[in-house]
């Protein structure tokens, strides 16, 4: 069963200019979706919407079948999915155990070190960390908030290729061991083939790959 | 992670901004502390000098044809006699007594009576008969009496007349040495009819006053007898014994309406006969400086407030833009908006809490000094001169009250431990033991006020603040940071 559906979803900035125009797709559980389109298509638009930033002109985003403004949107947030950003997006004046005890009080040391942080690292200020740890940590902030959905702007888009590799496997690994819903908005073709779902934004439509 | 806990974590590790706003929140809460402190002094300085100077209201015989009681006897010569049936009882005074507020009384007759004594001649002299007469001064009691209160005369035998004895008489102890009179030794006083007085006191003249230098003999100092509302009735047969006017003195003049107020609502007084009238403008002209101190301190209180709020408010939005990637991920992560608002209100009150707890020792340093300079400015603006304001009774029933402001010379000879904390000083002269000093100091009311005008100011602010933030969609806070 799907956990998360766009239901006719449609979404312009400015009226005639619809940059989502009736999207419907199901993402469900233990998979990766990887979401593919050109600059400006409208990936981080939708994303936003289903993360519960914003809120669609029109249609309806349902959580485990119930439309999300029923729990309201910063309960969305807090409680059905995370989000993780190409800029991380870490809070600069605490450490990176700090950043995950955010969503999680238990722990949070033996996930970041799961996740190939170091103790001193866990404990220095997240700002003297390299790209790489630093998407660890805001991973880390995500698995930790138990939500099923995970979703990801361009995770990948500040690191190299063999950090993004790492941070894509962890991602993976997410969806099939912890049976989590991770939906990946990439440019990145390396990332989009290791995805079980790959879907293409194009003048606001989604289609399958 | 708890709101309080992000805010801790924020105070600590943004040390340079934590400083800075403890600073500023430092200046701000010395300001309002000085002011709530000067404020407190100079309404203690008004009490002080209310209770020194006291007030009074007079209850007096109305003397028209509003009043029943009234009569006009013509004797056909031209002498008119004005009289009541119905004067001040010593009922209505015990009345009037219940009411609280109200220290003493003091009422005075005085009738000219013959006596077979021997008296001191005046140095004025008289026609006839008057020669021979002397002043029978019926009172309320001895000891409120203005002779006796201003110290021109001291009982210095015996007991005072209080109003529960029947025939006392005072006397001097001049009058009693020439006459071999002792006490319990009775003597006969003659006005419409003859009164046999008993001697239960003996007074001693202390001050000679110079008013009383050349006198003719009835108002000789020496040839005072001092007796009771009973004697009176005696020297007079029938006619209706009371005061035609008497004198209360109140504690505090600040409430001298509201007693007045009540000694009207009396029902056991025919107020158709009486009026009562007040006397507190001796008081008012004191405490005008003050008061005019105190509305400016209490504007510049709400002046230094509403500074506080306007500069903490600019700050705190400048700060706050800085703060929106912080916000945005806030929210990302479902921490709601007032919880975020909510930690950046802790974070000021925590710096709060410590800096308005340091502006104790700061405020202790400047009050005093500021408290000074007001009063400096203030007082030489009242009519007085400016090294005291004398302010003297015109009758003798209240003694002379000064209100004097120590100087700079007398400062700075103060021993060193002393010199943070100069002093207003309200004084009552002929009251020595009323001597008293008022220190602008700190306590823990002010301290209590300050964090409560404080807080108020910072909600003010941090939400002032966090308005243009807040009204921002989640996405909109998220897309401005990258
Ligand atoms: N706040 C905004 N107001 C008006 N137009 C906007 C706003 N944000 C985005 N857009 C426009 O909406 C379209 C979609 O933007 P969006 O950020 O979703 O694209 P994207 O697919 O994520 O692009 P990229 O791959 O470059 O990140 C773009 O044309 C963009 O210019
Ligand atoms: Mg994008």
């Amino acid at each position: 069963m799907a956990v998360l559906e766009m239901k006719g979803i449609c979404y312009a900035y400015e009226k005639g200019r619809p940059i989502l125009s009736n999207i419907n797709t199901e993402f469900e559980v233990g998979k990766m979706y990887a979401v593919l389109g050109p600059s400006g298509s409208g990936k981080t638009t939708m994303l936003s919407l289903i993360g519960g930033l914003d809120i669609p002109q029109k249609g309806e985003i349902l959580f485990n079948g119930e439309n999300i403004s029923q729990c309201g949107l910063a309960c969305h947030r807090r409680s059905h999915v995370s989000l993780i950003f190409q800029s991380y997006n870490l809070i600069d004046y605490m450490t990176p155990m700090e950043n995950v005890a955010l969503t999680a009080k238990k722990g949070v040391l033996s996930l970041l070190l799961r996740l190939g942080l170091t103790a001193e690292e866990a404990k220095r200020n997240v700002m003297k960390l390299s790209g790489g740890q630093q998407q660890r940590v805001a991973i880390a902030r995500a698995l930790a908030s138990d939500t099923p959905v995970i979703l990801a702007d361009e995770p990948t888009g500040n690191l190299d290729g063999d950090t993004a590799g790492e941070i894509t496997g962890i991602l993976k690994e997410s969806a099939h061991e912890l049976n989590k819903c991770v939906i990946v908005v990439t440019h990145s073709n390396e990332l989009a083939a290791q995805a079980d779902v790959v879907l293409n934004l194009k003048r606001g439509s989604l289609h399958m790959a | 992670m708890g709101t309080i806990k992000r805010a801790f974590l924020y105070v600590a590790r943004k040390k340079g901004k934590s400083i800075l706003l403890f600073f500023i929140l430092l200046i701000m809460s010395t300001f309002v502390l000085t002011g709530l402190s000067t404020q407190k002094a100079s309404q203690e300085a008004q009490k002080n000098l209310r209770e020194a100077l006291g007030g009074e209201f007079y209850v007096s015989v109305e003397l028209s044809e509003s009043n029943p009681y009234f009569r006009r006897v013509d004797d056909g010569e031209g002498a008119l006699d004005l009289y009541t049936e119905l004067p001040v009882t010593r009922d209505m005074i015990n009345a009037i007594m219940e009411i609280g507020g109200i220290e003493k009384y003091d009422a005075s007759a005085q009738t000219l009576v013959s006596t077979n004594l021997t008296i001191f001649p005046g140095n004025v002299p008289l026609k006839g008969e008057l020669n021979n007469k002397i002043y029978a001064r019926t009172v309320a009691g001895t000891e409120n009496n203005s002779f006796f209160q201003s110290g021109i005369m001291e009982l210095t035998e015996g007991k005072h007349i209080t109003g529960n004895e029947s025939n006392a008489a005072v006397i001097s102890r001049d009058m009693a040495d020439q006459n071999s009179l002792q006490i319990g030794d009775s003597i006969s006083l003659q006005a419409d009819e003859e009164a046999e007085v008993r001697i239960i006191g003996i007074y001693e003249i202390r001050k000679p006053d110079p008013a009383y230098a050349s006198v003719v003999t009835y108002e000789k100092l020496e040839n005072q007898i001092f007796i009771d509302t009973s004697a009176l009735q005696d020297l007079f047969g029938d006619m209706p014994m009371g005061f035609y006017e008497v004198a209360f003195s109140v504690y505090d003049p600040a409430q001298l309406d509201s007693i007045m107020s009540e000694v009207k609502g009396l029902s056991a007084i025919d107020w158709r006969a009486f009026e009562v009238a007040a006397d507190n403008q001796t008081y008012l002209d004191a405490a005008a400086p003050l008061q005019k101190l105190q509305a400016l301190v209490s504007s510049i209180i709400w002046v230094i407030a509403l500074v506080s709020a306007v500069i903490l408010s600019l700050i705190l939005t400048m700060w706050g833009r800085s703060r929106i990637h912080e916000t945005g991920v806030f929210l990302s992560l479902g921490i709601g908006k007032m919880r975020i608002i909510g930690q950046y209100l802790a974070e000021v009150l925590m710096i709060a809490v410590i800096a308005f707890g340091c502006s104790y020792f700061t405020s202790s340093a400047v009050a005093g000094q500021l408290a000074n300079g007001l009063l400096q400015q203030n007082i030489p603006a009242s009519k007085e001169q400016a090294a005291g304001v004398t302010i003297t009774k015109k009758d003798g029933f209240s003694e002379d009250v000064v209100v004097s402001i120590k100087d700079d010379s007398a400062l700075s000879d103060m021993p060193s431990g002393q010199d943070t904390a100069p002093e207003v000083e309200v004084a009552a002269d002929g009251a020595e033991a009323d001597r008293e000093q008022i220190r602008v100091t700190i306590d823990s009311y002010n301290m209590l006020q300050l964090y409560l005008i404080g807080i108020i100011v910072i909600i003010l602010s941090v939400g002032i603040s966090s308005l243009s933030v807040m009204r921002l969609k989640p996405r909109e806070i998220l897309s401005k940071m990258s």
